[in-house]
């Protein structure tokens, strides 16, 4: 299920717009109340897109000090605040992965559970090695337009504007990814059923 | 809705009615009290679904809270060294400073094309307007 959310989040549009000319003025102290609302779900993002803390810790970083130096830039009319974050989030991901890279994902090495025995741990962890390679694999829009979708909890409209796609580009992406997936971990139910 | 765009919603957007969108979510919702295969679909697509759960490890708030500080001390060193300006193709100040750096520059530019290709002193300009048109006739009188 998705991940909890940021209890200092949950502010509307409205602060965020006010908080935002704020910033484009200079003001530090607005910026650092941004940062605190938004840095959370953001880092989340970058992680599920980059599968490696390393890399995700930069790009949720560089987001931040992008907006700013560019929050003068943002305008209501382009849309939310958070859509345009995710925006700048997405295309610094999407910017890295065209970079070379080794394959090695770090992002499910503390996902352990304390309360399951080694073996049906090592299982869990096997499995979950599986299915964050899968998604690594998986080209960069597709994996964004699933990260989006269905860890960022974004309507498939918001998901769509972020990546600057029609909803029926971004439904085909989610098939292409979902099918993908879903063909590579064909014998994950069986496992799923052991380890669960 | 029928079992074929059932299953591509499904496809989509997973087994989970939460995530379907409104328009199609009510008759995906009536299709499955009544089509034994559209359940054991949505079944298939949330075995996916606890999957992708497993990429979604909540990020501990002490990490957020070391990386949220660096980023603000580093912003806030960017303050202390002055306002970085960077020009904004909507904002109207910028374009009114390039469009009166432009008309500085167009103009410069045709004064200084004026004094160095400056009024010609009259004689010669009709004897360079003679010498063009008439030019082989003065040298046949010649």
């Amino acid at each position: 299920m998705p991940a909890s959310v940021d209890p200092e989040e949950g502010s509307g549009a409205e602060d965020d717009e006010a908080l935002m000319r704020r910033v484009a003025a200079g003001d530090h102290p607005a910026f650092q109340a941004l940062a605190r609302r938004h840095f959370h779900r953001t880092l989340l993002l970058a992680e599920r897109m980059m599968g490696r803390r390393v890399d995700a810790e930069e790009i949720a970083q560089e987001t931040f000090l992008r907006i700013w130096q560019h929050a003068g830039r943002w305008r209501p009319s382009l849309g939310k605040l958070n859509t345009w974050l995710y925006r700048v989030t997405v295309n610094l991901c999407l910017d890295r992965l065209r970079r070379p890279r080794d394959l090695h994902l770090d992002l499910m090495e503390d996902a352990e559970d304390p309360g399951v025995d080694t073996e049906r741990q090592v299982a869990a962890q096997e499995m979950s090695r599986r299915v964050a390679a899968a998604v690594a694999e998986l080209p960069g829009r597709q994996r964004a337009a699933l990260v989006l979708c269905y860890h960022q909890e974004l309507t498939n409209a918001e998901a769509a504007e972020v990546l600057a796609i029609s909803v029926w580009a971004l439904e085909a992406l989610l098939v292409r990814a979902r099918r993908t997936l879903r063909s590579k971990l064909k014998t994950l139910g069986e496992d799923l059923g052991e380890t669960r | 809705m029928k079992v074929e765009a059932f299953r591509r919603l499904l496809d989509a957007y997973g087994g989970d009615p939460k995530r379907w969108p409104g328009k199609r979510r009510q008759a995906a919702l009536a299709l499955l009290e009544i089509s034994a295969e559209a359940r054991e679909a949505q079944a298939e697509a949330c075995t996916l679904d606890c999957a992708l759960d497993r990429l979604a490890p909540p990020v501990e708030s002490r990490r957020v809270a070391r990386l949220l500080s660096t980023v603000i001390e580093e912003t806030r060193a960017i303050a202390s060294s002055g306002p970085i300006i960077i020009p904004d193709p909507i904002d109207p100040w910028w374009w009114r400073s390039a469009a009166i750096l432009g008309a500085a520059a167009c103009l410069g530019f045709l004064i200084g094309f004026t004094v160095l290709n400056g009024p010609v002193p009259v004689q010669t300009a009709r004897v360079d307007v003679f010498n063009l048109g008439m030019g082989p006739l003065v040298r046949l009188e010649q």
